[in-house]
């Protein structure tokens, strides 16, 4: 059996009526998708419900994809602004129950990551990101773990490339005078 | 250029040949930059490190049947969010009805108000000013001039009230004014205005 896997074959084989092809390009996102939102939102349950979102609106709206940019950048896309959404989202819930603003740990879901080694690290790291405001968060995750440009970036959020510097600058400070601190 | 910004631009490949050139030479001289350098650079390191973590392939393949048993369910009516919009909506109505009501009443009275001096002609219009300045105007500058003798004997002409009369009976000049028709009042007024008596007064 010949099996797709080219993202544009998919999406027609997909909007043609085959599920399957479905599957596989969510298979082929979903853990790009989940990194993205947990890097943004540090916390597993709410990377998991993004993730789910995610599939849903490329269910439900991969007919309106053109194909201007690759797949991936539109997913990308969907998934930053549903992670920054939420983000608001819960800085409203948080300021209207007057809870404090305090990360609640990550407990149950440790073994997402096997190596015990790595996920210590990266619940270090992830600390550390949470610490970041979330404009700086976001350039910070987009360039160094998602591997994009100034410029596709920009395209993406719609700031200036002067403005993701800045806050791309900023942001590297603050990590490093972090890790500095908890004795990296 | 501070030591912060030319570090990172250095790690992430944004200067110059001459100016890397420039960084490395400063690099090897200091001892201290080259320490900062390290510690920017652990971190852009720890970050690619932890750039290719792998998820639990367990937890991979459950994400995609729940998204499937999810697109099996229909749809269903949360009672808690649609009280919600419910509420949020008729909030909304409340403060719309309470809003519009103010904005349209308020309109309505200045409307009236333009629509009726409008309607009034200049008789009319002085009248209505005299009325809302109301008698009390003209009172006060009776009384205000009470003391002088030649508003008394005035008045005494006019009222055709004796003056020693008026104390004996212990009756005030504002009392008897106050008693007065409007026509009455109008024409002691009058008389004090076209006479000289109030020239030094404050009218």
């Amino acid at each position: 059996m010949n099996v797709k896997t080219d993202d544009y074959e998919l999406v027609r084989d997909f909007l043609s009526g085959n599920e399957q092809s479905f599957n596989i390009l969510a298979r082929k996102y979903q853990e790009r998708i989940y990194w993205h939102a947990r890097r943004m939102l540090g916390d597993h349950d709410d990377a998991h419900d993004i993730v789910q979102q995610v599939l849903l609106v490329m269910h439900n709206k991969l007919n309106t994809f053109n194909f201007s940019s690759s797949l991936y950048t539109w997913i990308y896309k969907i998934t930053a602004t549903r992670s920054l959404n939420l983000i608001k989202k819960k800085k409203l819930t948080r300021l209207f129950t007057f809870s404090s603003d305090e990360i609640v740990e990550n407990s149950g879901y440790e073994n997402i990551i096997d190596d015990i080694e790595s996920r210590e690290r990266f619940l270090k790291m992830e600390k550390h990101l949470n610490s970041l405001p979330v404009k700086q968060r976001q350039v910070f995750v987009m360039r160094n773990y998602d591997d994009f440009s100034y410029e596709e970036i920009s395209n993406m959020t719609g700031k200036s490339i002067g403005t993701l510097k800045a806050n791309y600058f900023h942001a590297f400070r603050k990590m490093k005078e972090l890790m500095e601190k908890n004795d990296y | 250029m501070t030591t912060d910004v030319r570090i990172i631009k250095y790690i992430e490949n944004e200067l110059s040949p001459q100016e890397r050139n420039a960084f490395e030479v400063d690099m090897n001289n200091s001892v201290e930059l080259r320490k900062e350098f390290e510690i920017y650079l652990r971190v852009k390191k720890e970050t690619g490190n932890l750039k290719e973590l792998k998820l639990n392939p367990r937890y991979l393949d459950s994400i995609l049947p729940e998204f499937r048993n999810k697109l099996k369910l229909p749809r269903i009516f949360s009672v808690k969010r649609n009280l919600g919009y419910a509420f949020g909506a008729m909030l909304v109505f409340i403060l719309s009805i309470v809003v519009l009501k103010n904005f349209f009443n308020a309109k309505t009275e200045l409307t009236d108000l333009q629509e009726f001096t409008q309607s009034l002609n200049e008789n009319q219009r002085i009248e209505l000013l005299k009325n809302l300045n109301g008698d009390q105007g003209v009172y006060e500058i009776i009384s205000d001039s009470l003391y002088k003798p030649e508003l008394i004997s005035l008045f005494e002409t006019n009222l055709k009230v004796n003056n020693e009369v008026a104390e004996t009976y212990d009756i005030e000049y504002h009392e008897i004014i106050s008693g007065l028709s409007k026509d009455e009042v109008e024409l002691i007024y009058n008389e004090i205005l076209n006479s000289d008596l109030l020239k030094e007064d404050a009218l």
